[in-house]
């Protein structure tokens, strides 16, 4: 099974100025799962509704759908460096 | 194989070749067969590709100022979930988004292309290397 990522590193340089941010994606695990629970009935109950105009599909799988994405950022990286400036973004 | 085989062995009953001819025949088949199982354990053996990676560097003509280096490494993952996000999409916005599409010359259909058919084009691309030098810059993509 795929984790979510845990941590989220954002790092912004500039010639005099340098941003750093550290992100425990892991502290808002819960979070999102107490409003996954919330949200399920109230998707549910669209997914009954907009069955017959062809956007129930769609609508009862966009949750496991987007949370899989969200999983498979595990080892995204992007690095780009120009002249000084630097910007790095990576979920581990 | 086997049908290759069957063809020669058919042939040699038939007296259409000889013996001589059909060893060797045979001979070749099997040669051919102990490559593709070769071949065929080789990509079996290979591990999964986990990365598309895009980098980007100063080529060997670029001035000392350009000094741009982009490196992104793109988990295989998440453009499966991406592929399959895509297939979610209902009919009706589908035929918009293809119709779209066909405005900017692109005959594409959103709707045919399934999660089940990147797996075999991962295993592909994973010989894939575009090295591309042009002075300025050096662009590798390549899977990992």
């Amino acid at each position: 099974m795929m984790w979510p990522p845990s941590v989220l590193t954002i790092k912004i340089k500039k010639e005099s100025r340098d941003f750093s941010l550290w992100l425990p994606l892991f502290a808002f695990w819960p979070f999102l799962l107490l409003a996954a629970i919330a949200l399920a009935p109230v998707v549910l109950v669209l997914t009954i509704v907009f069955w017959r105009a062809g956007w129930g599909r769609p609508m009862l799988y966009s949750g496991p759908m987007f949370f899989a994405m969200f999983c498979a950022l595990r080892g995204l990286e992007i690095d780009v460096q120009n002249q000084g400036k630097l910007v790095h973004l990576s979920f581990k | 194989m086997e049908n290759n085989r069957r063809q020669i062995l058919d042939m040699l009953a038939e007296g259409r070749i000889q013996v001589e001819e059909a060893e060797r025949l045979l001979s070749l088949v099997s040669q051919e067969g102990d490559s593709e199982d070769s071949g065929q354990s080789t990509k079996e053996n290979r591990p999964p590709s986990k990365y598309l990676r895009v980098c980007v560097e100063p080529g060997d003509d670029a001035d000392e100022d350009r000094t741009e280096r982009v490196n992104i490494r793109v988990p295989m993952a998440l453009i499966r979930a991406g592929v399959k996000l895509a297939a979610l999409i209902p009919s009706q916005a589908a035929d918009s988004v293809n119709e779209e599409l066909r405005k900017k010359g692109i005959k594409f259909d959103v709707s045919s292309f399934k999660a089940d058919d990147l797996d075999p084009l991962i295993d592909a691309l994973h010989d894939l290397e575009v090295d591309v030098k042009d002075g300025q810059h050096k662009v590798r993509v390549f899977v990992e």
